[in-house]
């Protein structure tokens, strides 16, 4: 890894200070993407800031209003072992375990995982093949190289990539909400507005700011929650990065369904709502599979796939259904 | 944090090295002229956290070392500074560094004065300057005796250019052998022959309890009257007394000596004074090269110290404190800085597993965080596992189970392996677990779950299966 220098800072107004007036500083707290990409020659922070010391950022809680909220700093795997966030909100915990693997969600931080950067190979390449989001301006190696694990929805000629979080698609089907601290104060930012589609500058991910810290997630209660699952298909059985996912959530009247939450992973640039299928899916009963497959279609009338990722198209709409079914099976 | 430069007699400290490295962390103080009393020395150095002293310029005795607390940091200018308490440095903490050293430049200068003093150079140069014009006779090297006490790194070469100007070269010193004297092209002679038959005595021996006043009246005694004598190593090895009585005397032709018993020389001292000494003031090692080789390395090692940060750990139930540069992972420090090789470095991306250890009991992946992020933390490697004599019970599983093949992966196999069991003991569900909404007991640690929860592990010889009863076996007997 290049040189750097790191410190400690307990003190959030400080923390948020010094990130806001350093553009060369990064923050650090479980480090398993940063440290990666620092060695993928992806990121250059000349100045680390380890903030694993700021105080309360790790609680995972019950708040009086009924909303869960999930501390930044909280690590995967106790997020995925709280029994009470399971029972409410299985899909979020589904989500967090299918990731990773058991070592690196005892590191990595709620914060940083929705922070996390693409997978994408060229942007990962050290040997700098153009790509926008490393270098501005550069090209885009993957729009016409190989791109089957790229995006179906929502990309543009400057950037295809898809964004790797699983626990995001499980936040963005709930709706939940990203407490942002700034120089400014706190502000709520919601979880589908967090992540950017990349247009013209697939170098900005998501609408932080400089001297912007996440300091919590908060899952407001959804009557869908309990009934909620999260799939994810992969090229292996284990330890890999989503091919296609899906996080469902459904509340029924007896077997049919009453509201729905679809979204998925693994085909756009930010976690992937389903609006048109979520609407067309109200209704219609989980024992009908023809009409919850033509609803699911609803939201793939646009689907744009690349070269190599056609399938995407068929398999997306399929673990769509299945990740359904089985979360109808949870009502 | 404030830096020293001491003893910089030509102010060149700062234009030959790039200090730009330190300044990004610290501010630079360079004092130019030389301190001997220890509580001038206390006094001057207290606020400083960094001191670069120049080779044996300024001695830092225990005495001063322990009256000062800000220190951190000793950058030794040359090898290792036989002036410095290296034992009490180390107990009050304090680190040293030694930069790069050529031993060219006095090896070049013992010539400077040998060849000087054979001809008069000081003395006729002198003469001229007043006005005057030739003044006595030199003599010959070729055909003559040159006499080397120590044939070192530098003995030997100066003993090399002897033989190129046709000189017979003898040596002699403690512990030379025959063999080494004849490989250098030297004559192996005892210490009373070399001082009776060389026309030149020159001496390169290391200052230490052996050497001090090794040389004194009796061996001066010895000497030819049409002899000289040389000193480039260090001053004390000889008695200064001694000499000055045998020059005085003129009973030999002459003594040519850059290193004293106390330096800078005192004002008033009788080689400053003498006609048959050639003296000067302790420049064998001062050229330019030199001083940027000097310079050039201690800044770079300050800069390098300044950038790196104390960690303390407890490793298998020792305390530890290292010095890491921040980018270190914990893997590198593991190895590198304790020693503990065997958590392996497999992918060093965060892929294979191969680094498994256990922060606060947890198992991780140690190359995918920094050393310097563990202050604090109890640290458990695979070489902590066994307790009396005995084996882990997982260790003891994989040889029942021949869990291994290569045993590269096998240690974090292992670390990982462990955590699965506490993992399930403490109710955590993985992504096998059919219902995450229900409570998990180690009971419920099928083989289809022990996969899933060492899918972070990999084994390049296929192992898993006996992996996986391995685990299975060990979980058995929690």
């Amino acid at each position: 890894m290049h040189s750097f220098a790191l410190s400690r800072e307990d003190d959030p107004a400080k923390a948020i200070a010094a990130h806001a007036n350093d553009e060369k500083l990064a923050f650090i707290a479980g480090g398993t993407d940063l440290l990666g990409l620092m060695k993928d020659r992806a990121a250059l922070p000349e100045r680390l800031l380890d903030i694993n010391g700021l105080a309360d950022l790790a609680r995972i809680e019950a708040l009086p209003d009924g909303d869960l909220r999930i501390g930044a700093l909280a690590r995967m795997s106790d997020v995925a072992a709280d029994i009470d966030l399971r029972r409410r909100v299985p899909v979020i915990a589904e989500s967090l375990l299918l990731a990773a693997s058991g070592q690196l969600r005892n590191m990595a931080s709620i914060g940083g995982n929705i922070m996390q950067r693409t997978r994408c190979a060229y942007f990962r390449d050290d040997d700098g093949p153009p790509c926008n989001k490393r270098r501005p301006g550069s090209g885009c190696s993957a729009r016409r190289g190989l791109n089957r694990n790229h995006a179906i929805f929502g990309w543009s000629d400057d950037c295809v990539a898809t964004h790797p979080s699983d626990l995001a698609v499980a936040l963005a089907a709930m709706d939940a909400t990203v407490i942002v601290r700034g120089l400014a104060g706190e502000r709520l930012i919601p979880f589908t507005d967090f992540h950017r589609l990349p247009g013209g500058a697939p170098q900005r991910d998501n609408a932080l700011d400089r001297g912007d810290l996440i300091v919590a997630i908060e899952v407001p209660p959804r009557i869908e929650g309990p009934a909620s699952h999260y799939l994810k298909v992969r090229d292996r059985e284990s330890y890999e990065f989503a091919l296609v996912s899906a996080a469902a959530a459904v509340a029924t009247d007896r077997r049919r369904l009453r509201s729905v939450r679809l979204a998925m992973g693994g085909i756009a640039h930010k976690p992937w709502r389903l609006a048109a299928a979520e609407i067309a899916l109200r209704g219609v009963s989980l024992d009908d599979v023809d009409a919850l497959r033509s609803a699911i279609a609803e939201s793939f009338i646009d689907a744009r796939p690349l070269d190599h990722n056609v399938f995407k198209v068929e398999l997306a709409q399929r673990v769509a259904l299945r990740a359904l079914q089985t979360a109808g099976e949870r009502a | 944090m404030q830096v020293a430069i001491l003893d910089d007699y030509q102010n060149v400290a700062l234009r030959l090295a790039d200090w730009s490295g330190v300044r990004r962390h610290a501010e630079i103080t360079v004092f130019n002229d030389h301190v001997a009393d220890p509580s001038a020395v206390v006094e001057r150095l207290r606020p400083f956290a960094v001191v670069c002293v120049m080779r044996e310029r300024t001695p830092l005795t225990k005495e001063i070392l322990q009256q000062l607390p800000n220190l951190k940091l000793i950058a030794s200018i040359g090898p290792p500074n036989a002036s410095i308490d290296s034992q009490t440095a180390a107990d009050l903490g304090i680190a040293v560094t030694a930069t790069g050293y050529d031993a060219a430049p006095t090896i070049e200068f013992t010539w400077s004065l040998i060849l000087a003093s054979m001809r008069g150079v000081d003395r006729e140069a002198a003469s001229l300057k007043a006005g005057g014009w030739q003044m006595g006779l030199g003599s010959n090297l070729r055909g003559k005796s040159l006499g080397v006490v120590g044939l070192g790194n530098i003995g030997r070469e100066v003993a090399r250019v002897g033989l190129a100007f046709g000189m017979k070269v003898i040596a002699w010193s403690q512990n030379l052998t025959e063999e080494k004297a004849s490989a250098v092209g030297a004559t192996l002679v005892d210490k009373q022959t070399l001082f009776r038959e060389a026309d030149v005595v020159t001496v390169h021996l290391v200052l230490s309890d052996r050497t001090r006043g090794l040389i004194g009246a009796p061996e001066f005694a010895l000497m030819k009257p049409a002899a000289r004598f040389v000193n480039t190593s260090r001053g004390p090895i000889v008695d200064g007394a001694a000499l000055i009585e045998v020059l005085r005397a003129r009973r030999i032709a002459g003594a040519a000596v850059d290193v004293f018993d106390m330096e800078p020389l005192p004002p008033d001292h009788p080689f400053r004074k003498l006609d048959n000494v050639l003296a000067t003031p302790h420049i064998g090692y001062v050229t330019e090269d030199l001083y940027r080789t000097f310079y050039g390395d201690a800044a770079d090692r300050i800069a390098k110290w300044l950038e790196s940060l104390r960690v303390s750990v407890t490793v298998n139930g020792h305390a530890r404190t290292i010095m890491v540069e921040p980018r270190m992972t914990l893997l590198d420090a593991l190895r590198e800085e304790l020693a503990l090789t065997g958590t392996k470095k497999g992918c060093d991306r965060g892929e294979c597993g191969a680094c498994t250890v256990h922060v606060e009991g947890r198992r991780v992946l140690s190359c995918m965080t920094l050393a310097a992020m563990q202050d604090g933390k109890r640290i458990t490697t695979i070489e902590g596992l066994e307790h009396n004599g005995m084996l882990h019970p997982l260790q003891a599983a994989f040889i029942e189970h021949d869990g291994f093949q290569c045993g590269f992966c096998t240690s974090g196999q292992i670390m990982s392996g462990i955590a699965v069991i506490e993992e399930a003991k403490a109710g955590w569900p993985s992504a096998a677990t059919a219902d995450v909404t229900k409570p998990f007991a180690l009971s419920d640690l099928s083989n289809t779950e022990i996969r899933e929860r060492m899918s972070g592990n990999l084994c390049r010889c296929a192992c898993y299966p006996n992996i996986v009863d391995a685990v299975a076996a060990a979980a058995g007997r929690y």
